[in-house]
């Protein structure tokens, strides 16, 4: 079955078929911020049913129960549109970009 | 994994958990911190002590800090220490015995020290300056606590040690700094510390910041001044200006956040896909020497939102295969499959 693939800025969600076995479940909840961003622009993840946030060598994973919402908290001008997050397990990717002076990928932030 | 109690427990957890509650400030009244230090001072069976509460980092560096005396730390810090050590300590070496303690600390206690000096330690030390520390003594009290929760989770501690612990903790969270003498302490309400991915960071405030407002900027856990803060910020520096900061870590995040000063070099488009993903190398050019880079790779992208955004390239990658698409996928962490099935791209 076609994986659900969704980019909303910086921040990509693949969807695997299940969680890596070490994932450390991390909290169950309604309501997470995906992405951060200081000026309150947080990527958010919204669902009626609560879905879990797993974490494992610093990245993060999902367990999306049901129909979820991913969406921009911002207002005015440069807002990603809403996506809908169908049931299922996901990585979260953060964007990267290489650093011509440290020689490093790094994350990207908004 | 470390085993306590029969329990198999993460120590990165708790070491995530413990320095987070370390490096943030607990909002207070005066009246509370007030409380608190004499609600401390009694439990460890000390003499109820004048407290002076400072929420101006300034006022509080204007006392006469070498007339206080450098003998504190050992006659009340260890009072007080011996007080919280008698409650949740010893009920811990009784059930689990000294090993599985000292297993527990070197695990999570002696890391959540090193992470909270890593992150903040130097920085609060510079402004509350060497000599006040050496005179008198101040210290994050978290990572004294710091190893508690491990025997609460993994039911070493009764409940009601646990409740102890709690207890200590409320009380020692509004006076994180703070300078302990048999008559006087002296409580610096602790900064408001903002941190991404475990570095100080902000992009809107001092990313240390003291009550009155002042404080030090960093960007990704480097330190700025306020006016290189800001012109970073500003995102219209030109790469000249970026190579004139002597201090390589400055220039590294000045660079990162004024993409924009490569691509005015001189740069060649060397390929364009229909997902508004533009490929730019930039060779021969001065810029290559002092980047010691002889090719430098830029992705351009259209953002949906209508943002321009540039980010940099490995430039492995991009020798292998100077595409935009396959290089955009991968800063996106996706195959070239996956990046081409993506159907939403918002």
């Amino acid at each position: 079955m076609k994986k659900h693939i969704v980019r909303h800025g910086e921040v990509v969600l693949k969807q695997i078929d299940s969680l890596p076995k070490e994932a450390k479940l991390q909290k169950e909840i309604n309501k997470e911020i995906i992405a951060h961003s200081e000026t309150g622009h947080h990527h958010v993840l919204e669902a009626i049913k609560p879905f879990k946030v797993y974490s494992l060598n610093g990245d993060r994973y999902l367990e999306v129960p049901q129909l979820a919402k991913l969406w921009h908290q911002k207002t005015g001008k440069d807002v990603h549109t809403p996506h809908k997050i169908v049931k299922g397990f996901y990585k979260i990717n953060i964007k990267k970009s290489y650093n011509y002076f440290s020689k490093l990928l790094e994350r990207v932030r908004d | 994994m470390i085993e306590v109690n029969g329990h198999k427990i993460d120590p990165q957890y708790y070491i995530d958990k413990w320095t987070n509650w370390a490096l943030e400030a607990t909002p207070a009244t005066d009246e509370r911190v007030i409380q608190n230090v004499k609600n401390l001072y009694k439990k460890a069976k000390l003499k109820e002590p004048e407290v002076k509460v400072f929420r101006n980092y300034e006022q509080f560096m204007q006392i006469d800090w070498a007339s206080v005396g450098d003998s504190v730390r050992a006659s009340v810090g260890d009072s007080v220490w011996a007080s919280v050590w008698a409650s949740v300590g010893a009920s811990v070496r009784d059930s689990v015995g000294d090993s599985v303690r000292d297993s527990v600390w070197a695990s999570v206690g002696a890391s959540v020290r090193d992470s909270v000096r890593d992150s903040v330690g130097d920085s609060v030390r510079d402004s509350v300056r060497d000599s006040v520390w050496a005179s008198v003594g101040a210290w994050y009290w978290a990572e004294d606590l710091a190893f508690g929760d491990v025997f609460v989770d993994t039911n070493v501690l009764s409940k009601e040690k646990a409740q102890e612990l709690e207890e200590y903790k409320k009380l020692l969270e509004t006076q994180r700094i703070a300078i302990r003498t048999q008559d006087i302490v002296y409580v610096l309400v602790a900064p408001t510390i903002r941190r991404e991915d475990g570095r100080l960071h902000s992009d809107q405030r001092p990313a240390l910041e003291w009550e009155n407002g002042t404080g030090q900027y960093y960007i990704d856990g480097v330190n700025l001044p306020k006016e290189l803060w800001e012109s970073i910020l500003s995102q219209k520096m030109t790469f000249a200006e970026i190579m004139k900061i002597d201090i390589s870590d400055q220039r590294t995040v000045a660079l990162k956040y004024n993409p924009q000063a490569i691509l005015n070099e001189g740069s060649t488009l060397v390929h364009k896909d229909n997902r508004n993903n533009e490929l730019y190398l930039i060779e021969g050019k001065q810029i290559n020497k002092d980047l010691e880079a002889p090719k430098i790779w830029f992705l351009k992208m259209l953002c949906p939102t209508g943002r321009t955004f540039i980010e940099g390239v490995p430039p492995d990658e991009a020798e292998k295969n100077p595409n935009a698409t396959y290089l955009q996928a991968l800063l996106c962490g996706l195959t070239l499959q996956e990046y081409l099935e993506m159907e939403l791209e918002s």
